[in-house]
């Protein structure tokens, strides 16, 4: 009898196949080809000559392109800091709340991510351009006297950034609070610990996992955001989503373009890792703590 | 009860902060969809009625439509029979599963995008339907995996004994007794993956060629050259099209989507 469970299970295992074959033929095919190209040498009409060198690395750490990598990362940082300002406390008054009510703010902040991203996009850039409401409203009220907002489309592109992966932050922090025993706040309080303090040394301490959870999140995303910055900026901003869509649909150098993908996924590799790193200090710290 | 917080009322006001952020800019959109504040007339159909002779867009809805169900039911075959799999089966494999479901998220979408435009060209499959089915199925199974592994997980096994205990056939057990129980997570992540696929742009944008355009692909190059009432009328439609179908989605799970 338990054989035949046994066999029978690896008769079922195969279920997996066809979706394993294509995961790698579709997913790690083009990466494994993309880190592949990104050492060979430009082919005269687009595409690359099989040949092997650095130089597509030399130029990516040629200052302009490693400014315009610079600049996405910081974008992405602030992003990300932003999104934890404003989902922190957002998650926090959600878990506070009763089981039914909870669900319902859950599904509010939801929403607007399950309608379609190019139009959410555009409904931004429509708020904070020249011809939109706000800029109208504070010409009218007299607070500006021309258009001040697209004028630096960063400021555009940022808030853009924000209203957009704030979910990706607000999900994760309020999982966790809805589990928190508030039980060690009190009795922090009892021991005479200001709000203030409960606050920075109990609390932050605790959820510093799921922050750093939350940031990569959004951080990831934001990094390779190409449709904001392109819809904001109309062009004039360089990111670096939009200097890889660049590379490869404009100029057609594709080992360059490979070389600035395995950058930006080098990137984000450091950030997972550091990430990584900070949180098992922290889980650390928690266990010193208890 | 004690807020840990500066103030008693921030994380109520950062709440409100917060909703504000997300809609704001779409319910603007939404007003706009309905008055003219340039010459102050309201209420304004119009604009809806015009939406109706751009036939550019009824068309790339058309083809949205098309590629998201095809795409949808391959990712729902294939996730779904990888999921039975990897849960009731012995495989070597969940490693490798794990890690290839968490690719998607990890990886820039950009990079995911360009690096499958140089992939199909290299083996040269020709970019159109094809090639944007392949790439949107690519970015979803794994999310029909995950939400249908959950459901299995969660089934008792002991149901699977009962029915061969009172003689089921495998073929028997699977279409009478697994399948629907399954069902709930099937229809969830088949429309999880429909919308995936009917949402992209970015991915449909690389991969799609120059004869192929999907709704978002189409909704972007209206949108870069500014600003009309039949956008804001489009706009109003999609979000009131994506709220419905996301409560649907959210009472088939009964919520359980929005928790992981």
């Amino acid at each position: 009898m338990g054989s035949r469970v046994q066999s029978k299970s690896y008769a079922v295992g195969l279920g997996a196949a066809p979706y394993m074959a294509w995961m790698l033929f579709f997913l790690l095919g083009p990466l494994v080809f993309v880190l592949m190209v990104s050492f060979q040498q430009k082919g005269l009409w687009g595409g690359f000559e099989f040949t092997w060198t650095l130089d597509n690395y030399r130029r990516v750490v040629d200052g302009l392109y490693l400014k315009v990598l610079a600049s996405s990362v910081y974008l992405a940082l602030m992003t990300t800091f932003s999104c934890l300002m404003v989902g922190y406390p957002m998650a926090w008054f959600i878990a506070r709340q009763s089981p039914s009510m909870r669900k319902a703010l859950l599904i509010l902040v939801m929403l607007p991510f399950m309608s379609n991203f190019v139009v959410r996009a555009y409904a931004v850039k429509f708020l904070l351009g020249v011809e939109g409401p706000l800029n109208h409203f504070l010409m009218y009220i007299g607070a500006i006297r021309g258009p001040f907002l697209m004028a630096d489309p960063t400021l555009a592109i940022w808030f853009g950034m924000v209203t957009n992966y704030l979910p990706f932050m607000v999900l994760p922090l309020y999982v966790v609070f809805e589990r928190f025993d508030v039980s060690i706040l009190e009795a922090a309080r009892d021991l005479g610990a200001g709000s203030w303090r409960i606050w920075w040394r109990v609390l932050l301490p605790l959820t510093t996992p799921v922050i750093l959870a939350g940031s990569t999140l959004v951080f990831i995303p934001a990094l390779g955001e190409f449709v904001i910055p392109d819809l904001m900026g109309g062009g004039r901003t360089m990111f670096v989503g939009n200097l890889l869509a660049d590379q490869f649909l404009k100029a057609r150098d594709w080992p360059f373009g490979a070389s600035i993908c395995v950058s930006a996924v080098s990137v984000v590799a450091l950030f997972v890792v550091m990430v990584k790193l900070l949180t098992n200090h922290a889980v650390n710290a928690g266990e010193d703590f208890k | 009860m004690i807020r840990p917080s500066a103030g008693r009322y921030l994380p109520r006001i950062m709440f409100l902060t917060g909703l504000g952020l997300l809609y704001i800019p779409i319910l603007t959109l939404v007003i706009y969809s309905f008055v003219d504040f340039n010459t102050g007339e309201a209420p304004r159909l119009s604009a809806y009625r015009d939406l109706l002779r751009h036939s550019d867009l009824i068309e790339a809805l058309f083809t949205s439509i098309y590629i998201g169900a095809i795409s949808a039911t391959i990712s729902t075959i294939l996730g779904g029979v990888a999921a039975f799999a990897f849960e009731r089966g012995q495989t070597w494999v969940k490693g490798l599963f794990d890690s290839l479901s968490l690719a998607p998220m990890v990886l820039p979408e950009v990079v995911f995008g360009l690096g499958l435009l140089i992939w199909f060209v290299f083996l040269r499959i020709s970019l159109g339907h094809v090639s944007l089915i392949l790439a949107h199925v690519t970015f979803s199974a794994s999310y029909v995996a995950v939400t249908v592994r959950g459901r299995v997980r969660s089934l008792d096994q002991a149901i699977d004994d009962a029915a061969r205990d009172l003689g089921a056939s495998p073929w028997q057990l699977l279409t009478k007794v697994q399948i629907p129980l399954l069902a709930p997570a099937l229809i969830a992540g088949w429309m999880m993956a429909f919308t995936l696929s009917f949402d992209d742009f970015l991915i449909s944008f690389f991969t799609s060629g120059p004869d192929t355009v999907t709704l978002p692909m189409a909704l972007y190059s209206v949108i870069r050259f500014g600003v009309s009432p039949e956008i804001f009328a489009m706009a109003t439609v999609i979000f009131a099209v994506s709220f419905c179908s996301a409560l649907l989605v959210t009472k088939l799970t009964g919520g359980k989507s929005f928790a992981h």
